[in-house]
Order: C-alpha cells, then sequence, then structure tokens
C-alpha cells in the first residue's frame, strides 16, 4: 500500500485518526516525562500520602499522590512504559517464533507439519493464565521471566495464519520459478516466501500487542507480574483498592491509562487487519 | 466415527498430560518446593523432614512416575496449606466459580449474538455503529479496573451492593457476573455480526429468497445455520478461557471463592499439591469444551462429516 493510498484511506477514518495521536500521545509522555520531572518514582515522601489531584482542590500534582506519597502521574508513565516494554517483546517473540513455526509448517508439510499443527491445537486449549501464573511463581518472576512467557503463549495464532498464507503460495509459479531456477530451499522460503506472507503475521501484532499490554497489567494486578522496583499499571491500580472509598484517583487514573492505550492499539490493529487483508479488499468493503 | 474419537480423546488426554508435566517441572525443577512451601528461617532440620515426608528427595522420574500412577487412581497428594484431599478442596470450590462463569458466559454471549445477527442486518443504523464502538471499548477495557470502578460507584458511593463476600444472592453476584459477561458478549457481537454479513452477500441467499421464503426462514433455516458453527465454537472457547483467566482476577477483586482464587492463594503458599490438582481440573475443563466444540461441528455442518466417516485422510 502506498502512501498516497494510506493518507486516503485515513481521511475517511477520523476514528483511526484519534487512535493514532493517542497512541503516539502516551508512548512520547512515557519516554518524556519521567525525563523532564524532577520527583522520585519510588521514594515515599511521608508529608504527602494521598493527596488528591491539584485541579480537584487537592495538593499531589496534576493526578495526586498514592499511599506513600509518591506522584501518580509520574509513577503512571514509569508503568505506560512497562506496559510498552512486554507487550511489545512478548508479542515480537510470539511472532517471529510463531511465524518460523508456520513457514517450516507450510512449506514442507508431511509429519513435520502435522506434528507441528497438533502441537498448536494443544497448547491453544491450554488453560493460559494459569500456567502463566505457575511458570512466574517457580522463576521468581522478574520482567524477562515475564515477557519470555507471555511471549511462549501467543505465537500459535501467527503459526496458524503464516501455515495458510504458506500453502497457498506453495501452489504458485513464483515458488515453481523459483525452484526451477536453482534456488535453495532456504532460501525460496526466507527471500521468496516470507515477504509475501509478512504481511500476514504483520496484521496480528498490534491486536497481540495490546492483549499482552492487558495480560501484563493483570497479572501484576493480583501479584503475578512485575516486581517492585519495576512499576506496572496494574500493581498501581492494585495499591489503589485499599483507599478507594477516600482516594479514588489511584486506581481510576492508572486504569484510565492503560485502558486508553490497549483501546487505541486494538483500533489501530484491527484497521491494519481490515486494510491489507486480502479478502476484506477484494470485497470493497 | 469411533476411530475419530479416539483420536480426539488421546488429544485430550495428551492436553492434560501436557498441562500437568510443565507444572510438575516448573515447581519441581525450576523452583524448590521446600523454597515455594515453607517459610524463610526454617531450620534445616525441618527441611530435611519435609522434603522426606512428601517424597522430594527421591529422583525426578521416580517422583513424576509416582505422580502420574497417583494422579491416574484420582490422588493428587493432600493440601499442604489446608490439608486433606487437594482435588477435594478444588471440587468443593468449583460450583461458586461455575455459578459466576456460566450464567456470565452465556447471558452475555446470547446478547451478543442476537445485538450481532439486528446490526448484521442494519448496518448502517446508529445502532449498529454504537454497538461497535461499545464493543471495541469491552474488549480494550480492563476487566479488574472496570469491577473496581463499579464497586467505587455502586457500593462505596451509593451504597445499593455489597463491595464483596461470598453469599450466593442476586445482590452480591451481579456485580461480578455484568463484568464477566462483557468480554463473551463483545466477543460474539462482533463475529455473530461479521459471519453473518458476509454469509448474506452468498446466492444461497438468493436461491432461498427466490424459492419464496420470507426473511425470517432464510434467517432461521440458513443465515443462523451457518453462523452457529463459529459462534459456539466461540461461546465454548471463552467459556474455557473465563473459567481459567478472567474468573481468576474477578474472584480476587470480589472475594469470591472459587478456584481461580483458590489457584492464587495456593501459589502464593508454595501448595504444590494443591497447584497440580487446580491444573489437572482446568486443563480436563478446557479439553473438554474443546471436545464439545468439535463435536457439535460435526452435529451442525454435514461438509465436516467425511472427516470422521470416509476413509482416513
Amino acid at each position: 500500500m502506498t502512501r498516497e493510498r494510506l493518507l486516503a484511506e485515513l481521511r475517511h477514518q477520523p476514528v483511526i485518526v484519534l487512535a493514532l495521536v493517542v497512541a503516539a500521545f502516551l508512548i512520547v509522555s512515557s519516554l518524556l516525562v519521567p525525563l523532564m520531572s524532577d520527583l522520585d518514582a519510588s521514594a515515599p515522601r511521608l508529608g504527602k500520602r494521598l493527596e488528591g489531584p491539584s485541579w480537584a482542590g487537592g495538593e499531589g500534582g496534576l493526578l495526586g499522590t498514592d499511599s506513600l506519597g509518591r506522584d501518580l502521574l509520574l509513577r503512571i508513565m514509569y508503568g505506560m512504559r512497562t506496559s510498552f516494554l512486554v507487550g511489545a517483546l512478548a508479542a515480537l517473540i510470539g511472532a517471529v517464533f510463531g511465524t518460523l513455526v508456520g513457514l517450516v509448517s507450510g512449506y514442507f508439510g508431511g509429519i513435520g507439519d502435522a506434528v507441528l499443527m497438533r502441537l498448536t491445537d494443544i497448547e491453544l486449549a491450554f488453560p493460559g493464565i494459569l500456567l502463566v501464573m505457575v511458570l512466574v511463581t517457580a522463576t521468581g518472576g522478574g520482567v524477562g521471566t515475564l515477557i519470555v512467557v507471555l511471549g511462549s503463549i501467543s505465537w500459535m495464532l501467527y503459526a496458524r495464519v503464516v501455515r495458510g498464507a504458506v500453502l497457498t503460495l506453495r501452489t504458485t509459479d513464483l515458488i515453481t520459478a523459483t525452484t526451477g531456477l536453482g534456488a535453495s530451499t532456504w532460501r525460496i522460503i526466507f527471500v521468496h516466501v516470507l515477504p509475501n506472507v509478512a504481511a500476514a503475521a504483520m496484521s496480528l501484532l498490534a491486536v497481540t500487542f495490546a492483549s499482552l499490554m492487558l495480560a501484563e497489567a493483570s497479572l501484576s494486578f493480583i501479584g503475578f507480574g512485575v516486581k517492585p522496583p519495576r512499576i506496572s499499571l496494574g500493581a498501581i491500580l492494585s495499591s489503589g483498592r485499599d483507599y478507594l472509598s477516600t482516594s479514588w484517583w489511584v486506581s481510576t487514573f492508572s486504569g484510565l491509562f492503560l485502558l486508553m492505550g490497549v483501546l487505541s492499539t486494538n483500533l489501530i490493529g484491527s484497521w491494519l487487519h481490515r486494510i491489507t487483508d486480502p479478502l476484506t479488499i477484494r470485497s470493497g468493503s | 466415527m469411533s476411530r475419530y474419537l479416539i483420536g480426539r480423546v488421546a488429544q485430550l488426554a495428551v492436553v492434560i498430560g501436557g498441562a500437568l508435566v510443565a507444572t510438575f517441572l516448573a515447581l519441581h525443577l525450576v523452583a524448590d518446593p521446600a523454597v515455594l512451601g515453607l517459610p524463610i528461617g526454617t531450620p534445616i532440620e525441618s527441611i530435611e523432614a519435609f522434603n522426606e515426608v512428601n517424597g522430594f528427595n527421591d529422583d525426578f522420574f521416580t517422583q513424576l512416575g509416582r505422580f502420574f500412577w497417583n494422579a491416574l487412581h484420582g490422588d493428587l497428594g493432600e493440601s499442604l496449606w489446608l490439608g486433606g484431599s487437594a482435588l477435594g478442596h478444588v471440587f468443593s470450590r468449583l460450583p461458586a466459580t461455575l455459578m459466576l462463569t456460566v450464567p456470565a458466559v452465556l447471558g452475555g454471549g446470547l446478547l451478543g449474538v442476537i445485538l450481532g445477527s439486528v446490526s448484521a442486518r442494519r448496518p448502517d443504523s446508529w445502532l449498529s455503529s454504537g454497538l461497535n464502538v461499545v464493543s471495541y471499548s469491552v474488549i480494550s477495557i480492563a476487566e479488574f479496573w472496570l469491577a473496581i470502578m463499579l464497586v467505587l460507584v455502586f457500593a462505596v458511593n451509593i451504597v445499593w451492593l455489597p463491595t464483596a463476600g461470598y453469599d450466593p444472592k442476586p445482590q452480591v453476584m451481579i456485580l461480578p457476573i455484568l463484568v464477566l459477561a462483557l468480554r463473551p458478549f463483545a466477543q460474539n457481537f462482533q463475529l455473530t455480526q461479521a459471519t453473518m454479513s458476509a454469509e448474506y452477500g452468498k446466492p444461497y441467499i438468493l436461491a432461498a429468497r427466490a424459492k419464496g421464503l420470507s426473511e425470517g426462514q432464510v434467517a432461521r433455516r440458513h443465515v443462523l445455520r451457518n453462523v452457529s458453527v463459529p459462534v459456539v465454537t466461540l461461546l465454548l472457547f471463552e467459556l474455557s478461557r473465563v473459567f481459567v483467566g478472567t474468573a481468576i482476577i474477578i474472584e480476587i477483586v470480589f472475594a469470591w471463592p472459587g478456584i481461580g482464587r483458590l489457584a492464587a492463594s495456593a501459589l502464593f503458599r508454595g501448595d504444590i499439591f494443591l497447584v497440580q490438582a487446580i491444573v489437572m481440573v482446568a486443563a480436563t475443563a478446557t479439553a473438554m469444551l474443546n471436545l464439545l466444540a468439535d463435536l457439535f461441528y460435526f452435529a451442525i455442518d454435514p461438509r465436516t462429516r467425511h472427516l470422521v466417516k470416509g476413509p482416513r485422510r
């Protein structure tokens, strides 16, 4: 898709433009706000415990402070960084591994294909979150582990989609021609097949990213995610539960930022899927 | 059919066995059961005794073999934390979880199907675009955040409903069921709308109308039958996901004593026998729901029957 067509397409999609703006705003502010602030996101300030937002008559800065007097805006921005980091890296691990499985499975077929596809079936049928909780407990947690564990439960969809695309592509003249020219198997797979099925895998990336951001926050919320001093939106939200009746801002704002991040990514993702999916393009909708 | 069924049941056993092996590996090899299960500062003699009594000193394959042998006989050990049969504790908590998840998924899912088919007939109406916005927001929302916001509004500010606790009464169950129902609703809405609009563009609709069927008959006899395959699959998938996923978090928010909250407590306390029992029940439930979805295909869609009857592919 050319840049002109992309821009023309966007002109009719005000919601997507808004989602792009929100996502850009969140990424930029989560990078910049911690750099610009002179406050410490982790050190307690007991004199400023649970101060309300400044615009609501409190003295806690723009979004108020948490139960240890720490600036909520700053903590939320660090939490957004964790969300983006975990979501993006885990989605990438899932995408790369799933695409490899799909390429090998679809191109070679046979027994290997049957085994790999049964494995995806089995992993799809696994009780996901529960096993993640078990693995996080066993390994003692940490961001790296969480990324790997979340990545390892999100490759199946890529494997299926890529395999399907490869199966279709294998019957085309492209493969017959390159085989006839004497290209090696791996050259065919990575130079000729991969670029043609990459769009199918890429369109899933944003949606996986969004759901993994949610998964990280959920796990941190129940205490199976990232550990302090690393800050997570889910953990901030959970810490606000005990003060809900007096200090509503802690849980409310951390959840609101999470919602903005996930919703904008989901909207962008489903739009990308729509405009890159050959089926919907052909039917003209 | 019987050959197919044997294959599917074997696959079911592989899924359950795989989940159990993964759990066993994680809890016994990656972590040390004594470190997980005993408080910090426990004297060496007590740790030794703990490992001896529970057989953690035997070599790994002896332990794994004994675990599966006992599991086949329905014995998953005794809970370290609560005492008594681990499996018994899981089954005693099961009704509480089902009480929330089944009405939530069925209610939310069916409402999604109904509104999805209404909106597929009128794709450009305000109802359709409004529901689309709602469904995307619902899919993007963190359920636990919404649950806390609902508690804040309905139980803290206007004291209509209790905040949390176990009491199988409508006013206690309404908030958790409502939150759990949202995602099944949105997913089913989007799927029904998408598949229905696709079905209405197919030539068989023209044929059905041409032979004089009313719109209602076309919808009931032809469209619904085709749409029901993906929709029922999604419903069963949602049920398994809510059962072992969302319900864990919602049970914690509402202090509801189901197996999800039991799982979190068992993991925090390092009660590995209880954790293994929960994983086994959860994996069995998930695998059974998947099998049920497959069997439903054959009942509803004649095109898939050659897979089970004809010569082996």
